[in-house]
């Protein structure tokens, strides 16, 4: 046998099994907690990413502003667009995520970019501020639908 | 016997956005976890496993300076790892079947897709526990069998019904959709272990 093919299985040792003991079941009074810290920490996520619309707008702005270098406004546009995707569903604003992610993966790896694309970057800047500014959390009912197909009517008129 | 089992834990958290930090420390603080440590990418994430042992580890997929897959790849394979079986949980806010081989390839052991819930978080740790996954150890990979089917995977919201939570786009959850059809039928066995007991 060559030494391409050779191969070992084994099981490591369950330490942590040991550790623990039985987890078969959790105590619902435990769950009950951590669930309710999580809603705390719900309520509080619109006051934390009012923090980000501010790196976006004002990146937004720089985008605007100046021609000379677009490299490093589109890299923070992209990089608070991608934190926003990752995190903004488990906080309950899922149409943030749906926006955030348009948006990052329309801005990957661009490091120039046209006066009509800014347009839309800018339309899911204000989109993201209408979410935050009025906590639009879950589907956003009938202003998560409008805001959405204003987006949808954005991108077909433009193509990066 | 004590009521919080998992206070003798320490788990490390490998994600980039510090909101998610706080939230997954939260609730593993809120389960009974004893220690959390953060970590915002890879090589801090090697840093801490290289400072104390370490039970448990969530990470990111995609994040700067060392992604969450290489991290993986470097706990399992390199030479100064100090704990290469450890389980490793892969956070995963987009779960295509793309990131899903990528991470098994690594040496993943589990996935948990966002948004995260507590109960999922514990089920993902209470999983690991009691079903330790054997490992294989060929020239090219260390890290859990790869040869269980994908659809045994335990991706939590996925396999659940009635969560009620919109999760992803839609264009992103027809594309788990497809992509778990697809998968029910094929064997995942990788190649340079197939053939082989």
């Amino acid at each position: 046998m060559s030494d391409k093919d050779k191969f070992e299985f084994f099981l490591p040792p369950n330490t942590l099994r040991a550790k623990v003991g039985g987890l078969a079941t959790l105590d619902p009074t435990v769950l009950a907690a951590a669930e309710a810290k999580l809603a705390e920490l719900q309520r509080s996520y619109g006051d934390w990413i009012e923090a980000d619309l501010d790196k976006l707008t004002s990146a937004l702005r720089q985008l605007k502003d100046g021609p000379e270098s677009t490299a490093g406004p589109l890299a923070v546009i992209e990089g608070t667009a991608h934190e926003i995707k990752g995190q903004a569903g488990t906080f309950d604003y899922p149409l943030l995520t749906l926006i955030a992610e348009s948006l990052s993966d329309m801005l990957r790896g661009a490091d120039t970019i046209e006066d009509r694309q800014i347009e839309l970057v800018e339309a899911h800047i204000d989109a993201i501020g209408v979410i935050i500014r009025e906590r639009i959390q879950g589907d956003g009912g009938t202003i998560g639908g409008e805001l959405l197909s204003r987006l949808r009517t954005a991108a077909r008129k433009v193509s990066i | 016997m004590t009521n919080n089992p998992l206070e003798q834990l320490h788990v490390l958290v490998v994600e980039d956005a510090v909101h998610m930090q706080t939230l997954i420390k939260a609730i593993l603080h809120g389960l009974g976890v004893g220690e959390v440590s953060l970590a915002s990418d890879g090589a801090e994430g090697l840093q801490i496993l290289r400072t104390r042992p370490v039970d448990i580890v969530f990470c990111d997929i995609k994040m700067d300076v060392l992604d969450g897959l290489e991290m993986v790849r470097m706990i399992r394979t390199a030479k100064d790892s100090p704990n290469p079986h450890v389980p490793i949980i892969m956070l995963t806010g987009r779960t295509t079947m793309a990131d899903v081989v990528a991470s098994r390839n690594a040496g993943a052991t589990e996935f948990l897709a966002k948004p995260v819930t507590a109960e999922a978080i514990y089920s993902r740790i209470a999983y690991v526990i009691e079903h330790p996954r054997q490992f294989v150890k060929t020239k090219d990979y260390c890290g859990p069998d790869r040869r269980r089917r994908i659809n045994e995977m335990y991706f939590g919201e996925e396999r659940r019904t009635g969560t009620g939570a919109i999760v992803g786009s839609a264009h992103a959850q027809g594309a788990r959709a497809t992509d778990a059809a697809k998968i029910q039928d094929e064997d995942m066995v990788p190649e340079d272990v197939a053939g082989h007991p």
